[in-house]
């Protein structure tokens, strides 16, 4: 071999080497770097043959990134679903404590206490303080119906600007990763900072809104929302916004409700259809869904109005149905609720007590026939627990009522919370896969080089006692030459 | 030589062959499987010492079959002493980035702080 031949040999180790080191040093340093895959750098011999003027040695290859799509997309999937199970069970807590059913300003309970103060009316219908406290009850369940109504609009408020928020960061991922593919188009495309930079911010989009993304054959990414509306096509960013409005296809809506949200993307076609995942899908389920059909919107009056209304339509038609006196002639009663009558969708938030409303004004005789003298009195306590369907909404009690439409928020709920702790683990698992695939463990790489170094000193015996018996072999020969 | 030292010479050298081309890819599963062929080939060249050693002759064939042995032990020692100042060198670096307590002198130096971590540097 000659001297030349050495050289060139040492230095094609060499770069190999410094090239190994490079690899192995990005990955160290790498180690707990969001969105990271490790690389490999592969070696390959040269031919070694010192009779035919090859020198053999190491070159270095290509460098291999070991990120695995399978595995990203699966993480990125399980991001998805535990937003929108996070975001809805975070959502739905606001709604339920919203409806404060344990409280004692709550609607059941002031419900229950209107009851009850009908009944103790009954029992001495010309008592005044019966009388007040049937007033001050009523005047209780007014301020509940208003307080819940306040407490959910305040719920949707927060919902709408959390929506608004939320579409803002998609807006600024979908600016970064454009910004990404200009550095991958300028020929950054091995460059494994920038390819750590991609996929992370993928994860993080992921866990606010449903997408595909695809790699295009310049290496840069195309992000679609819902796999059809475009948010990132090369550098070019597609921002999406928000529409709090009325949907215009819809018939006109009940005036005074919570518009309905809508995202729009950059044309300003409505793709809220598409949105399916993330949390922005449950802001959106929350806003269009949950809220709409408590607090009404376009198509319906909303089952809390449904309830004020319902409530104040009976009471007062058996009040005036009734006679606070006997005469001559007969004074009928006054109703005991007045509310916004143009508007289904405004009963709850004006929900009153009748100006006209006073104690002494209270009907408490049933003329009949037959003519019983608490006999109004006695309807009103019988509320409680109804008898007719007249005195019933959706064939339950008022109370009931209340409590299976916050039966349904807190079964939503459940199933919500169910859903995040089941996506957290395959959230958990998804990402434990990928980090086996495609993450740097120090401790399999150092534990890989002890066990190398073990192999390399055991091989290095062998090699001495080869070498002894050459040695040996050759002193045989040498005093026959 | 016997002939049959030269023949046992001769596979001792075929044995050292796949020795050389597992030392260039140098993974820890090249090195291990170095480790059967490098024992045969030592027996084999114990088998043939020992013949030689009965043997007062001496032929061309025998020597030849002698120095290619050699040729075929010094570049299968090469190419693993090569690989092992390689991943020697990879320890090193191991050991200064990861301050994990990896030592590139051997395995009683271990000492594994799995709290540690690294710093980021994108």
């Amino acid at each position: 071999m000659s001297l030349l031949n050495s050289l060139s040999n040492t230095s094609t180790a060499m770069n190999a080497f410094e090239r190994a080191i490079t690899v192995s040093q990005n990955n160290v340093s790498n180690a707990s770097t969001p969105g990271y895959a490790s690389q490999r750098l592969d070696l390959s011999a040269m031919p070694f043959d010192p009779a035919a003027g090859l020198t053999g040695g190491v070159i270095a290859g290509d460098v291999q990134s070991s990120r695995n799509q399978f595995a990203e997309a699966a993480v990125e999937r399980a991001q998805t679903s535990l937003g929108t199970a996070s975001q809805q069970s975070a959502s739905l807590t606001a709604v339920q404590n919203a409806l404060n059913l344990s409280g004692a300003d709550g609607i059941p309970a002031t419900l229950g206490a209107l009851f009850q103060s009908f009944s103790a009316w009954s029992q001495d219908p010309l008592s005044e303080s019966g009388r007040q406290g049937v007033i001050s009850s009523a005047q209780q369940v007014v301020d509940s119906f208003q307080t819940t109504v306040t407490n959910l609009q305040q719920v949707t408020q927060d919902t709408e600007r959390q929506i608004g928020q939320s579409v803002d960061q998609i807006n600024a991922y979908a600016q970064q990763l454009a910004g990404y593919n200009t550095e991958l188009r300028n020929g950054d495309r091995g460059d494994a900072a920038l390819d750590a930079k991609i996929n992370n911010t993928l994860e993080n989009l992921s866990q606010i809104v449903n997408f595909t993304a695809s790699v295009q054959a310049d290496g840069t990414v195309t992000v679609m929302i819902g796999g059809q509306a475009p948010l990132v096509v090369g550098d070019n960013e597609y921002a999406i916004s928000t529409k709090i409005a009325d949907p215009a296809s819809l018939p006109p809506g009940n005036p005074g409700v919570p518009p309905s949200a809508s995202i729009l993307d950059a044309s300003g076609h409505d793709i809220t259809a598409k949105i399916s995942g993330g949390s922005l899908a449950g802001l959106l389920d929350t806003h269009n869904q949950v809220l709409a059909s408590l607090l009404g919107d376009a198509q319906q009056p909303g089952s809390l109005n449904r309830l004020a209304q319902s409530l104040a339509d009976n009471v007062n038609q058996i009040l005036m149905a009734g006679n606070v006196s006997d005469g001559p002639p007969p004074v009928t009663g006054t109703p005991l609720f007045s509310y916004d009558t143009s508007n289904a969708t405004n009963a709850a938030a004006t929900l009153a007590l009748d100006p006209g409303a006073t104690a002494d004004q209270l009907a408490a005789i049933d003329p009949g026939p037959p003519y019983v003298s608490n006999g109004t009195a006695i309807h009103l306590a019988a509320l409680a627990n109804p008898q007719s369907a007249a005195d019933e909404i959706d064939n339950v009690s008022y109370v009931q009522f209340f409590g299976n439409l916050a039966a349904g928020v807190g079964q939503q709920l459940a199933a919500a919370t169910d859903r995040q702790s089941i996506q957290q683990q395959v959230v958990t698992q998804a990402q434990s896969l990928r980090q086996q695939i495609s993450g740097v463990s120090l401790d399999e790489q150092a534990a890989e080089l002890v066990e190398f170094q073990r192999a390399y000193q055991a091989n290095a015996q062998l090699f001495s006692v080869l070498d002894s018996l050459t040695e040996t072999a050759v002193n045989m020969v040498q005093p026959l030459a | 030589m016997q002939r049959a030292a030269a023949a046992l010479m001769d596979q001792a050298r075929a044995a050292l062959e796949p020795v050389s081309r597992l030392a260039v890819r140098a993974q820890v599963d090249d090195l291990l499987a170095c480790r059967p062929d490098l024992e045969h080939a030592a027996r084999l060249l114990e088998a043939a010492v020992a013949a030689m050693s009965q043997d007062e002759g001496r032929d061309r064939a025998g020597c030849r079959a002698l120095e290619q042995f050699r040729r075929e032990l010094k570049k299968a020692r090469m190419l693993h002493a090569h690989a092992g100042a390689f991943y020697g060198g990879l320890m090193r670096i191991l050991a200064d980035g990861s301050e994990a307590g990896y030592s590139p002198r051997g395995a009683e130096d271990w000492r594994f702080q799995p709290c540690r971590r690294v710093s980021l540097e994108a």
